[in-house]
């Protein structure tokens, strides 16, 4: 039974990181953060599971924990950054960054949005999530998903236009 | 879609500076996990943070205390600013305008200095009233 359960839950630590990890990413903005978040998203669902009661899809309830986590991670840095007194942009300046790097600007615009607009945007963008299932996972109306993902593309393409190269 | 003009052929650019292999890493370090036992908050600690809370809040009570029995108002009280206000002579008053002054009831026979913002009954004269009565038709009781 235990190892049954372990199995299947190792399949859906498969089919569901690469998916999660956009999410995660999109809202957390740097790897380390992600990984720490996607992580903590994955040991919670393990010890939840019996809290999971199948209303929802599978995917949508994993996407409601990572989105859960991520704001928790992102709250906890505020309050170290207003304890520590340090500057947010300043921690991600990235010497890596090339503007002419297609993928590198697309994260630059990210960065842009806001919590709730990067999480939205990462669903349906990277992760092709129908409205409804966006929705569901963060106990929105599809109405506010929509608006949320149109003022996001706006905001991006902006960035985009403005910053081609 | 016109607005994913300039969002088209990124999606897959993006986010690529993960390590090699980087999912089937987390996938055995997620397996390792939780096969531990989850992390339970250690008592002493919150006791430590309820304590520290509880202190914080004795502190700031003290701190409020202290301002409110040792800082002085550093305003006048209302009262006490308009009893020293001089009250106006005869001269200074207006008449009103049927010519008549407006201290016929010379208020200063009746008010006293100090009490100028109370006039009790005990002030008025009951000539003064009796006269006030029967110039006033509309009191024909």
């Amino acid at each position: 039974m235990e190892d049954s359960n372990k199995n299947h839950f190792e399949a859906l630590v498969d089919e569901h990181s690469p998916a999660l990890y956009a999410q995660i990413r999109s809202m957390v903005l740097n790897h380390e953060d992600a990984n720490d978040v996607l992580q903590n998203t994955w040991l919670k669902a393990w010890h939840a599971q019996s809290g999971f009661r199948g209303e929802a899809a599978a995917a949508t309830w994993l996407y409601r924990i990572a989105y859960n986590e991520a704001l928790q991670h992102l709250r906890k840095q505020k309050v170290k950054r207003v304890f520590l007194l340090t500057n947010a942009s300043a921690e991600r300046v990235d010497g890596s960054l090339s503007t002419a790097d297609p993928g590198k600007i697309l994260e630059r615009a990210i960065e842009g949005l806001s919590v709730q607009q990067r999480a939205v945007f990462g669903m349906r963008y990277f992760n092709d999530m129908p409205i409804k299932d966006v929705a569901q996972a963060l106990r929105l109306a599809e109405g506010t998903i929509k608006a949320v993902y149109h003022k996001a593309v706006k905001k991006i393409e902006d960035y985009i236009k403005k910053n081609p190269n | 879609m016109k607005e994913f003009e300039h969002l088209k052929g990124k999606k897959t650019k993006v986010f690529n500076d993960l390590p090699k292999g980087y999912f089937k890493a987390l996938k055995q370090e997620v397996m390792e996990k939780i096969d531990q036992p989850l992390e339970e908050e250690n008592p002493l600690r919150r006791k430590r943070l309820l304590m520290a809370a509880a202190a914080l809040v004795i502190l700031m009570l003290g701190i409020g205390a202290a301002l409110i029995y040792f800082i002085e108002p550093s305003q006048p009280q209302y009262a006490d600013k308009h009893s020293e206000a001089p009250l106006p002579n005869e001269e200074t008053l207006v008449s009103q305008g049927n010519g008549t002054p407006i201290n016929t009831l010379m208020e200063t026979d009746h008010v006293s200095k100090s009490g100028a913002d109370t006039l009790s009954w005990d002030d008025i004269a009951t000539e003064d009233l009796l006269r006030y009565l029967l110039e006033n038709d509309d009191n024909n009781f």
